[in-house]
């Protein structure tokens, strides 16, 4: 019986062996490069926000197991801080880079790292003319506006025609970014780890 | 001498027919799971593309190395082995080497596993093969699909984006069609061009 | 109570608002094949569902209790399909034991279901994109084995009654089946953002 069962399946078990150690021998192989892969994203994005920033550093949480926000420096004063924020969109998850100033005064800029939004639509949150209104905006709570001024920096938002939804989840993610960042920041750091 | 010359011309036929006569998108209609889903643009359609070609090609080379060894009734077992052993190499290829199509293609690239065509070819050639013949089938299959990819994404692209590979094509005054980088827009492309194909080829 | 509503939430999300067919493109091989009458396009997503939520399950207790743990990733792709294969399989047995007919009936379809993009996309979104918990990951798997039978019965519906009309041969076939894909997906577009 035993006989029967190891010429049955022999073949599937040893192939199973050698691919099994194929697919480990490529991952073990590749793991190091496509980690500096996710890095070197991160970092091009986050200097693409504050491009004055020579360095950032990270912080993390009291765990270390999470990045809580970033701080960029340069000339040994702090230049801004970047802070990552998620949350759920019209159609999917939204994960923004959102980035502050030295002093937790003015929002810098966003940028959207991951989005699934209707195109046309949603996924105009993309768009320069949606994303320059959060530049310079007081780092406060912000609203949605169906109409307005968009070239004022105030805290009104102009939603996308079409896409209310999106513009509605764009901007509550940013304030909780914002309002984590200063939490988080006026906290005190519990670790920091260069960059 | 001669046999490995009529293995070549037979290798080098089925390649030939995987571009068309058998082309996979437009008269075989396997593997279109992908076909929809990535030809919103050109670049991402042709990295799926050449995914797909290293898996085949990989795929039909092992199983025609193992022909002798499998048992008839373990077959569909081992090919799904292959082939999802293959998939996971090409997917950590991509993430390590071209990150951004990675991440536009997502989920799509380890369901290759699931793509018809392959597990296709492995049961109606490359299990019934030698060598070079399988390595060529694999081949001009993959080819076959990727220039039906091609062909769906250039009209997507065009009409979605006025681009072709990201670059202008249209003049900016063209209105831009909306439905054509939605999942809407690529089933009535596709289904519109098959109904070409079938037209053109019915003349014949 | 919480629990349950976030479930239901799950559950109407994946079968209408992200239904796996209409906006993911998965399952369209046999969307387009079998999918000529409503009682077998019935009976394929039965089949389907079925397979999906016992591979989901497995697929998210495989990834959480032993991949991730033992920090194998690139094991997924092959464990998953493993699991779904061996389903399947579990189905064929079962089938063949108690509803002989309707083994019978599917035939070659139901060893095909291993190749159906919505089970082994399923256990993917689940666990790398939207990485549920157990409980939410099961209501999707569910729900998008519901979601495949809801769009092949009303293709197949449609379809029943495209027979009858006056279609220029060169479209008939798949190049119909696929324009009337394309309309419905534009119509199921109007659920979108029904999940706030």
């Amino acid at each position: 019986m035993w006989v029967s069962f190891l010429r049955q399946s022999w073949l599937a078990v040893a192939s199973s062996l050698v691919f099994g150690l194929l697919v480990a021998g490529v991952y073990g192989g590749l793991e190091g490069r496509i980690a500096q892969n996710q890095k070197r994203k991160m970092a091009a994005a986050m200097r693409a926000l504050l491009p004055a920033a020579a360095t950032f550093e990270e912080v993390r949480s009291a765990d270390g197991q999470r990045v809580e926000y970033a701080v960029g420096q340069a000339n040994g004063g702090t230049v801004g801080y970047v802070i990552e924020q998620g949350g759920k969109g019209f159609a999917d998850e939204i994960v923004l880079l959102i980035a502050v100033d030295g002093r937790l005064e003015r929002v810098v800029g966003t940028a959207v790292l991951k989005s699934n939004e209707t195109p046309g639509f949603g996924d105009q949150i993309k768009n320069a003319e949606f994303r320059d209104q959060f530049t310079g905006a007081p780092a406060e709570e912000l609203a949605v506006v169906k109409s307005g001024d968009r070239g004022a920096k105030d805290r009104e938002i102009v939603a996308i025609t079409g896409a209310t939804i999106s513009s509605d989840a764009v901007v509550r993610i940013v304030n909780e970014g914002v309002a984590k960042l200063k939490q988080a920041v006026a906290g005190g750091s519990a670790g920091v780890a260069g960059r | 001498m001669t046999e490995a010359a009529n293995n070549q011309g037979a290798g080098l036929a089925q390649f030939v027919r995987g571009l068309w006569e058998e082309s996979p998108v437009f008269r075989q209609l396997i593997g279109m799971c992908p076909t929809l889903a990535v030809t919103a643009q050109m670049k991402p359609a042709l990295t799926m593309g050449g995914a797909v070609i290293f898996v085949l090609v990989c795929s039909n080379v092992a199983v025609s190395l193992m022909r002798k060894l499998v048992q008839a009734h373990q077959r569909l077992l081992m090919f799904t082995l292959t082939i999802a052993a293959f998939v996971t190499v090409a997917d950590y290829l991509l993430q390590a080497f071209l990150p951004e199509m990675s991440e536009k293609l997502g989920p799509y690239v380890p369901l290759i596993i699931v793509n018809c065509i392959i597990i296709g070819r492995a049961e109606a050639c490359a299990s019934r093969s030698g060598l070079w013949v399988s390595f060529w089938d694999g081949l001009g299959q993959g080819v076959g699909f990727t220039l039906g990819l091609a062909a769906l994404a250039t009209i997507r692209e065009v009409l979605a984006d006025g681009a072709w590979f990201g670059m202008r094509v249209l003049p900016a005054g063209f209105e831009k069609w909306n439905v054509m980088k939605l999942p809407a827009g690529a089933f009535l492309t596709l289904g519109i061009l098959l109904g070409l194909s079938n037209h053109f080829l019915k003349k014949k | 109570m919480d629990l349950v509503v976030q479930l239901l939430l799950v559950l109407i999300s994946v079968t209408v608002v992200n239904n796996f067919v209409l906006t993911k493109f998965l399952g369209t091989c046999p969307y387009i094949g079998v999918s000529r009458q409503v009682g077998m396009a019935f009976g394929m997503g039965c089949a389907v569902t079925f397979v999906t939520t016992l591979s989901g399950t497995m697929c998210w207790l495989i990834h959480h209790e032993v991949l991730a743990p033992l920090n194998m990733p690139y094991l997924k792709g092959i464990s998953f399909i493993m699991v779904i294969a061996a389903m399947v399989q579990l189905v064929e047995m079962y089938l063949k034991k108690f509803f002989r007919a309707l083994y019978e009936a599917f035939g070659i379809y139901l060893p095909l279901i291993t190749t159906n993009c919505v089970v082994l996309g399923v256990c993917l979104f689940v666990v790398d994109v939207w990485k549920y918990a157990f409980l939410p990951g099961v209501a999707a798997s569910f729900g998008a084995g519901l979601g495949f039978t809801l769009a092949i019965c009303i293709m197949a519906g449609i379809r029943e009654n495209l027979e009858w009309a006056d279609l220029p041969a060169a479209l008939r076939g798949a190049p119909i089946t696929l324009i009337t894909a394309g309309i419905l997906t534009l119509a199921f577009m109007g659920f979108s953002g029904m999940i706030k």
